[in-house]
């Protein structure tokens, strides 16, 4: 039976808890001083209302494809940088995360630079939707960037 | 011929999720579908300018292209994959 936890590519959907662990180990190399990772979290609030959930949907094959132009591109522009980005899908409770960016990099400032650009580009070409359920029972769409 | 077609986030509350098999005229285009989808759901015609449309996974921006058997045609609202970040 394959283990749920287990994160055997570098831009992945997934249904379960992010195992950030393992999404810096498809990162780590010996020849890369720094390890960045970054954890975008489910918090409890969203424009003053009181939030209890929130549900992620995908057009999972063009995501997953995206993801990955992502991570290559990325890849292919940096020096001996390794890029992992993976974002989970359906219910993400409280305080979870939803997405964690692993980049190893020589340098410190490539990291730095390509967590951020990882994210940024994330937000707009990658084909996924949040779906905020408020504590009062009101359940919304989120729909923030066009689709680039 | 047929062609599948698949809605998300608003686009899905409007036209349902899919993926539904939906029958046009041999050589018409993503104009064509609109067409007729709106005829089903007018009040798509008021959010589809907002929306992206993908036609077997690639973008179309703003291209009207002739639909073949079997494509698959997503209707793609904003989206908004990571976590929220803006704070009240």
């Amino acid at each position: 039976m394959t283990d749920p936890s287990t994160i055997p590519s570098k831009a992945m959907l997934v249904d379960v808890a992010i195992d950030v662990a393992a999404v810096e180990r498809l990162v780590a190399s010996v020849d890369c001083g720094a390890v960045l990772l970054f954890l975008g979290t489910v918090r409890n609030h969203h424009a003053g209302r009181s939030v209890g959930c929130l549900t992620y949907s995908a057009y999972r094959p063009m995501a997953e494809a995206n993801l990955q132009r992502i991570v290559d591109e990325l890849e292919a522009a940096g020096d001996r940088l390794r890029v992992a980005i993976v974002h989970r899908l359906g219910d993400v409770p409280l305080s979870e995360p939803s997405v964690v960016i692993a980049v190893a990099s020589p340098h410190r400032e490539a990291a730095y630079d390509a967590s951020r650009t990882a994210l940024e580009r994330l937000k707009k070409e990658v084909p996924i939707w949040k779906r905020e359920h408020y504590t009062d029972g009101e359940v919304q769409w989120r729909e923030e960037e066009p689709l680039d | 011929m047929n062609i599948k077609l698949l809605a998300f986030a608003t686009a899905s509350d409007i036209v349902g999720k899919g993926p539904q098999e939906i029958k046009l005229e041999d050589g018409a285009r993503l104009s064509d579908l609109k067409a007729l989808l709106i005829e089903k759901h007018a009040v798509l015609e008021t959010v589809w300018d907002r929306l992206a449309v993908a036609v077997g996974g690639q973008l179309v921006r703003g291209d009207d292209p002739v639909l073949k058997d079997g494509d698959e045609v997503a209707l793609l609202p904003p989206v908004s994959g990571g976590a929220p970040e803006l704070c009240p």
